[in-house]
């Protein structure tokens, strides 16, 4: 697996309507697409709900989709990020790696970008990447240490300045509704 | 005179004792033999899935004459396959869906100040000159982006869209 120092890779897994399915996009900072993965639409018959009960979701999101998808990513990114808080911990343990929730926020403009200010909730902060947009709500894995949120915070700041941070999460939306068309 | 011996007879002891003769109440019963033997198979099924029981439902039969049936059996189990997924790569897709960008006027504080022109919208970040194609979506008031993925340029630059009032030509882009 090849490492690229300036890309960033998103993750999606979606579960609506019974029916899962998951995506990676790795992206460098200008947002140009260097890996998109996907995996076949997941619709768990009668008997695996039976049989697996209430780890059937957690057993499709956390083992199957994102373990596959990142063990089938070629060009390993320096950040992951997710939509969802609750693939931060098997993102984490997955990849070893840098991995953190991002989404927009209501909240008004930091002071200036690159500014990290933390919410009062465990390891959740907002972050200023840009000077034209609202702070970013980021949210981290446990025992992620303050430099690391440091560190990743100015890794998204320096992205900020040749791409929109959340904007891949929609371009995997348009490729994966565009596969379902085909 | 007659000499009669006396004898007297021995006095006639009955005893107190009562002897007592149980009967039970409850018809004994008489088990002479047993037969097994199979009435059918037991089969369960759900969508998807089948278990079949191919073993006996047993009866137990005494004196020609059935008493008692149970279900028994071997039970034959099935592997449930795993949850099959399949990874598929599609980066060329993915490069062929532009990038889009949301107007962000609103948080733009430095804007040209040109007489006769309304500033409509601010869009950026755009690496301009590894721009393929712009449009603009006036549904969704968004600017698709399509780059060429073999750019190495990574100066970016922010667009106004401005319209020019009284001017037959309506919108204007100004870099900056």
């Amino acid at each position: 697996m090849a490492v690229s120092n300036n890309s960033l890779g998103y993750l999606v897994v979606d579960g609506a309507e019974g029916l899962f399915r998951g995506a990676s996009l790795v992206v460098d900072f200008r947002g140009i697409p260097m890996d998109f993965r996907y995996t076949d639409p997941i619709r768990p018959t009668r008997l695996e709900k039976i049989l697996y009960g209430n780890a059937l979701e957690v057993y499709l999101r956390e083992e199957l989709i994102l373990e596959s998808l990142i063990g089938a990513v070629e060009m390993k990114p320096s950040i992951w990020v997710c939509r969802e808080t609750d693939l931060l911990a098997p993102l984490r343990s997955i990849t070893r790696g840098k991995v953190l929730f991002l989404a927009p926020s209501s909240h008004s403009p930091l002071e200036a970008a690159g500014n990290v200010e933390a919410t009062g909730e465990d390891l959740s902060y907002m972050i200023q990447a840009d000077s034209v947009s609202a702070p970013l709500r980021a949210s981290f894995p446990e025992n992620t240490k303050e430099d690391d949120v440091k560190q990743i915070a100015a890794m998204l700041v320096d992205a900020a300045k040749t791409m929109e941070l959340l904007e891949p999460f929609g371009r995997i939306q348009k490729a994966l509704t565009s596969l379902v068309e085909e | 005179m007659n000499n009669l011996p006396v004898v007297l007879n021995a006095p006639k002891i009955s005893s107190l004792k009562r002897n007592v003769e149980t009967y039970p109440i409850r018809t004994q019963m008489k088990v002479t033999g047993s037969t097994l033997f199979v009435a059918g198979s037991l089969t369960c099924s759900s969508k998807g899935f089948r278990l079949s029981m191919h073993s006996s439902n047993q009866a137990v039969k005494t004196k020609g004459s059935k008493i008692r049936k149970y279900a028994s059996g071997e039970i034959k189990t099935h592997t449930i396959a795993k949850i099959k997924i399949t990874i598929l790569e599609n980066t060329k897709l993915a490069a062929v869906v532009p990038q889009e960008r949301t107007n962000r006027l609103r948080w733009q504080k430095a804007r040209p100040k040109t007489s006769g022109e309304v500033i409509l919208a601010w869009f950026g970040p755009i690496i301009d000159e590894a721009v393929v194609k712009l449009t603009l979506d006036k549904r969704r008031g968004t600017l698709l982006i399509w780059y060429n993925p073999q750019s190495r340029r990574f100066d970016s630059k922010g667009v106004f869209l401005c319209r020019r009032l009284g001017s037959e030509k309506h919108f204007e882009w100004r870099w900056v």
